[in-house]
């Protein structure tokens, strides 16, 4: 990539050919092969290889299940993490500005952050019941505190230099956020995000463990139940880090945008 | 700053359709709402696991 | 389950989010493990047992080349229960006190009852004891073989109960009388004709299972009776001889007996109950 973009004029290949594509589609190639290879010669018939798997798949396909079950987690997703984003951002820059704030309520984040959303899973049915709002919780747990912190470190990282030299302009208080802390921090905050939205991705298979009826998580647990159906259940897993690769390529792009891209440059 | 604009237009745009798509296709917000008897009865949750 | 329009099933994964739920008072009524309803009441949930959902209808399975014959022969072995609260569990106390042992000679291991099958076949454990269907697909996979079904050691064995919070008994006694009619009448439908077995085999297995059901019509067939659903009115000696077994497993203290946990007046005579009279599925 970077060859690309520090020689445009001899780069003369078509644009799928470039070895950001062809070099992960090699590994995932061999690793299938692997995979259908591992399957075959430990003769153990529980354990399906990538065929069936892409046969389970289809089956998801035609029944309209798929389409059903990825709509719901995303659904949870967007909606915890959403809340999770309105929550932590402000909070987390709050906490970076003010001192006092911070040694207060740093020290209960650090003992809330390194408990697993499992943990809560019991508290959230007793508050929640087996409505949408019960995975949502969860998600919004395990995805807030990350942005809070990453929040709070982009403030607390800021160059003083900025904002000297803002105060010496006359800003006011109002402007000094909006035009400085801001654009300022965007850039960390958003890897921050970037790396919460992959956490609350993570936790969806654990969220829906809850009696939801629907979810890529939920297909995963239905599967098991169903007997000897764990072609579903690596297709769950499959279409999970397929969705959650899509995810991350998304907010890189976000990343790539103008306000935010300069504080990546250098990296 | 353009971007900003379409990023929060696309942002809004999504969790609006998502949700719709969610609620239609496993709330079944847009069914008729007589699923649970006449005059509206209140519902009666039965709890069991797929295990005799 | 009867599908009647107001009733509304619905399926859990796990034991403890079903207990959740049912403490949150976001479940009417719910199918529950035995011993776990008697716990509940005597921990003061206010619960009533008010009729079973079937008999029997648990298998012991070891691997078909296991060197296991016999009860006497799971001595050093490991064995796989769903619950420490499941009757399941209770049974094996029953089973080696008749025989002279004691849980101390097994090694026991708690494990949801779908990872059984893959647990036996992966030889992660000796023996897998849990209700149906996951036992009769070992078998029907053809590398479980039956050690004993609960008729062979413990007849008319109670697994689950229908349990409802005791105030709707007063509030919506009507729809509980409902559930539990039903529930007696599609019993009593399912085990007079093995046709109607077949069918509702076909039925629940697309409609609330999903589970294959291929599977489900081997485990209401191989035998008739590895799962019976007559019977299921609530007997007082059932009950005293599960509150006994449990004290002994330590997860019951006795404070809890079958006048303040079940509930009988749902279903007085179970002779009088009649089957419905569908003749296609329900």
């Amino acid at each position: 990539m970077n060859a690309d973009r520090m020689a445009p004029n001899t780069s003369q290949r078509p644009r799928w050919f470039a070895p950001v594509l062809t070099l992960p589609s090699l590994v995932a190639v061999l690793l299938l092969l692997a995979w259908e290879g591992a399957v075959r010669y430990s003769r153990n018939d529980l354990f399906p290889g990538p065929w069936q798997v892409g046969l389970g798949v289809v089956e998801l396909l035609r029944k309209g299940l798929l389409l059903k079950y990825t709509v719901a987690s995303l659904f949870r997703v967007t909606w915890g993490f959403l809340l999770a984003v309105l929550v932590g951002v402000p909070f987390g820059l709050f906490l970076g500005w003010f001192r006092t704030a911070y040694l207060a309520f740093n020290p209960l984040i650090q003992v809330l952050r390194p408990i697993s959303p499992i943990a809560w899973i019991p508290l959230a049915i007793l508050w929640f019941g087996v409505s949408d709002a019960a995975p949502v919780f969860l998600i919004f747990l395990a995805s807030v505190f990350p942005i809070t912190v990453s929040a709070t470190a982009a403030v607390r990282d800021l160059q003083p230099v900025y904002v000297r030299a803002a105060r010496n302009f006359g800003i006011g208080r109002v402007q000094l956020f909006l035009r400085v802390i801001l654009p300022a921090t965007l850039p960390q905050v958003l890897t921050g995000l970037r790396i919460a939205l992959g956490v609350a991705w993570l936790v969806v298979v654990a969220a829906e463990m809850i009696a939801v009826n629907s979810g890529l998580g939920y297909l995963i647990i239905d599967a098991r139940n169903a007997g000897k159906r764990y072609d579903l259940v690596v297709a769950g897993m499959v279409i999970i880090g397929l969705i959650g690769l899509g995810l991350d390529l998304l907010l890189r792009r976000a990343e790539r945008l103008e306000g935010v891209s300069w504080g990546y440059a250098h990296r | 700053m353009s971007h900003r604009r379409s990023v929060i237009l696309g942002m809004v745009t999504w969790v609006a359709a998502i949700s719709l798509l969610h609620g239609s296709m496993n709330l079944r917000w847009f069914d008729p709402p007589a699923k649970w008897g006449p005059n509206g009865a209140p519902p009666f949750r039965v709890g069991f696991l797929p295990v005799t | 389950m009867t599908g009647d329009g107001t009733m509304e099933p619905v399926r859990f994964n796990g034991w403890p989010e079903l207990k959740e739920t049912f403490l949150a008072n976001n479940l009417e009524a719910t199918f529950i493990l035995a011993p776990l309803a008697i716990s509940l009441r005597e921990q003061g949930v206010p619960i009533k047992i008010v009729y079973l959902g079937h008999r029997d209808g648990t298998t012991m399975m070891v691997r078909k080349d296991s060197t296991v014959f016999r009860i006497e022969d799971l001595r050093g072995r490991t064995v796989a229960v769903p619950n420490r609260f499941s009757n399941q569990r209770l049974i094996l106390f029953k089973a080696f006190k008749e025989r002279g042992m004691s849980i101390q000679d097994v090694k026991l291991v708690e494990m949801p009852p779908p990872d059984m099958p893959a647990a036996l076949y992966s030889r992660s454990v000796d023996a897998v004891i849990s209700g149906e269907p996951f036992m009769a697909q070992t078998e029907m996979d053809g590398y479980g073989r039956v050690l004993f079904m609960t008729k062979d050691v413990w007849p008319e064995f109670i697994s689950c109960v229908l349990a409802v919070p005791e105030d709707l008994i007063r509030t919506r006694r009507a729809d509980v009388q409902r559930l539990v009619d039903g529930i007696a009448r599609s019993g009593k439908w399912l085990d007079r004709d093995m046709a109607h077995r077949m069918q509702a085999a076909d039925f629940s297995g697309k409609q609330y299972y999903h589970q294959d059901p291929k599977l489900l019509r081997f485990v209401l067939s191989k035998p008739p009776d590895r799962v019976k659903y007559t019977n299921l009115s609530l007997v007082r000696k059932d009950f005293e001889e599960i509150e006994a077994l449990g004290r002994e497993a330590g997860i019951l203290n006795g404070s809890a007996h079958f006048k303040d946990y079940a509930d009988t007046s749902f279903v007085r005579d179970e002779t009088a109950v009649r089957p419905f009279d569908w003749e296609g599925p329900p």
